[in-house]
């Protein structure tokens, strides 16, 4: 009874209960408060007393000094444990070399890339002279990947080998495809407006911190938003 | 509201209502077909990210990535850049018949320079920074050089970068890169060719996503910059238009914006703002959301951020490859819509007008 008595009082002690609580036949509790360090139980009719150590204050006591040393501790530990690895681990190996340029190596990709052209250039020609406003370019992108289907469906072996030639084209294209993209972005200078250049730059360094603050890798980065706002407001003048 | 704000907004609304319409019309679709998993409790997927963290730290070991681009394509961009630019400016003071297509030579460098060294830049400056933006500052910085050093307006010397024609002595810069931007469009087969096996297991499910993300993200953003009445009471016709492809790639928002006669820079600045936001919420949204099924997590991202959204898809091998495909058939269904007539007008009509 005695110890029921004792865990019943801890955790009061944790929930804060500020009411007289009566626990089985004539035995009462005595609330805790923050400030009392201890709280005692008086059995009912027995007169005896039990001191019951009020946890948080035993925390408080010993939290600052125990979290100092094992801060300390583990500390030592990571330090040991990162030096014992570094001396197992073999040093990294050096950047490779740069193979010096050969435009022989760049043959197929340059035959691809121009076939590529051929057949988009071939296609819009077409539209043009029909009077189709059809972008040639997707037309040319659904041609190619029925064509191959077709061939593989038809021989095996042979769409698959279409797209062996042609890869080696499209990956150099692929390597510098976002660079097509930025005379977009040079002229909207010249495109409509649609607000100054103030206004602009207080939306995106608002958009730019509530991003970065989402990405983890870049949690401390809010010298380069000021940079990004900052270069993003000259883009506007 | 300012317009900004109505700007801003249709990419931020828009990015979150393509992503989760998507999204559930899939996770319906796949639950129907018996193929969700069931959901894996929270302590193993912490297990998975620990080893996953365990091999990104063993990978530490291996030798650094090479750049993306070569130290030598660096430096001979950069030489052939301050050479051409030097001639340029001669032969345009000197007032020479081949003036233009030494600029045209000059501005084609500059841009494909000032690419490659912001893309050489540290990964956690290009994050915030994107490459395609500091290229784009950088060459307009190159032009606002060159109009002081020939004397001549900024807006005039902008205007030669795009002339509009591919007749060589008279093209710009700008009309180079559009040109080559055919054969990648084409190239986009190809990549499609290397996943068919995927596209015919998720038939179903790929060609429903594609619907919704395509037809659902034109009309939708159609109607909400109407009821936002973005570029003014009387009806902004260009600004509203240019929004409409905001979550098709780049390459195929030009040519969906050209069809439905928008501004392509809004179009692009639309893009990469939906892009950029959708690379580093969209995963974390998803998480929230509880939706972990990679076919779903891939046909969902790549419908609404496209190209940079499928990018941030990578530490996910399983949804990878469909953030792909659902990238490039959302971009060729829009880009397919907006070619037709009657929906082209039907579009124009919808995001036209005052309600």
């Amino acid at each position: 009874m005695r110890t029921a008595v004792s865990f019943i009082s801890v955790l009061l002690a944790f929930s804060e209960v500020s009411a007289d609580v009566t626990v089985g036949r004539g035995s009462t509790i005595t609330p805790l408060t923050t400030t009392t360090a201890a709280a005692r139980t008086t059995r009912g009719g027995g007169g005896t007393t039990t001191t019951v150590q009020d946890p948080r204050a035993f925390f408080k006591r010993h939290s600052k000094d125990a979290q100092a040393k094992w801060k300390k501790e583990s500390a030592k530990l990571q330090q040991n444990v990162k030096s014992t690895v570094e001396k197992l681990q073999p040093p990294p190996p050096p950047p490779p070399q740069e193979p010096p340029f050969q435009l022989q190596d760049h043959y197929p990709a340059i035959l691809g890339c121009l076939t590529l052209t051929a057949l988009e250039r071939g296609i819009n020609k077409i539209f043009v002279k029909e009077g189709i406003s059809f972008p040639a370019q997707l037309a040319g992108c659904i041609g190619l990947f029925t064509f191959l289907l077709l061939a593989e469906a038809a021989k095996p072996g042979t769409g698959v080998a279409f797209y062996n030639q042609l890869l080696p084209g499209s990956n150099l294209l692929a390597k510098w495809f976002p660079v097509l993209f930025v005379p977009g972005l040079v002229l909207l200078p010249l495109a409509p407006s649609i607000g100054n250049g103030w206004e602009v730059c207080l939306f995106v360094d608002d958009a730019m911190m509530f991003m970065t603050t989402t990405m983890t890798s870049c949690s401390s980065s809010s010298h380069n938003i000021a940079i990004f706002s900052l270069l993003f407001f000259l883009l506007f003048l | 509201m300012t317009q900004v704000t109505k700007f801003i907004s249709v990419a931020v609304i828009g990015l979150f209502y393509s992503m989760l319409t998507t999204a559930y019309t899939v996770l319906a679709i796949r639950k129907a077909q018996g193929k969700v998993e069931p959901a894996t409790s929270t302590s193993i997927r912490q297990t998975k990210r620990a080893v996953s963290r365990a091999i990104a730290n063993n990978n530490k070991i291996l030798p650094p990535k090479p750049k993306a681009y070569r130290d030598g394509t660096m430096a001979f961009l950069f030489r052939a850049t301050v050479i051409s630019g030097a001639v340029s400016v001669l032969a345009t003071n000197a007032q020479n018949e081949f003036a233009l297509p030494v600029r045209t030579v000059f501005f084609t460098l500059t841009t494909f320079c000032t690419y490659v060294w912001g893309a050489r830049l540290p990964a956690k400056f290009t994050k915030v920074v994107h490459p395609l933006i500091l290229s784009a500052l950088l060459t307009l910085g190159v032009i606002q050089g060159t109009s002081y050093f020939t004397a001549e307006d900024f807006k005039a010397c902008l205007s030669t970068y795009k002339q509009g024609t591919y007749d060589v002595l008279k093209m710009g810069a700008g009309d180079v890169l559009m040109f080559l931007l055919g054969p990648s469009v084409v190239s986009f087969a190809i990549s499609m060719f290397d996943r068919r096996q995927l596209l015919s297991e998720n038939l179903l499910v790929i060609f429903m996503s594609v619907l919704v993300s395509s037809v659902g993200g034109l009309f939708g953003t159609a109607a909400f910059v109407r009821l936002l009445e973005l570029g003014g009471k009387l009806g902004g016709g260009m600004i509203r238009l240019s929004t409409l492809s905001r979550n098709v790639t780049t390459a195929l928002a030009i040519a969906c914006t050209t069809a439905l006669q928008g501004d392509v820079s809004l179009a692009i600045l639309i893009v990469l703002i939906t892009g950029v936001l959708g690379a580093t919420i969209c995963r974390s949204v998803l998480d929230a959301l509880k939706i972990h099924d990679p076919v779903t997590r891939g046909l969902a991202v790549g419908g609404s951020a496209q190209g940079l959204g499928v990018t941030s898809m990578m530490p996910e091998p399983d949804a990878f490859p469909f953030a792909a495909i659902s990238m490039i058939l959302t971009a060729i269904a829009a880009t397919v819509l907006c070619s037709i007539p009657s929906i082209k007008d039907a579009l124009v009509t919808l995001s036209q007008g005052n309600l």
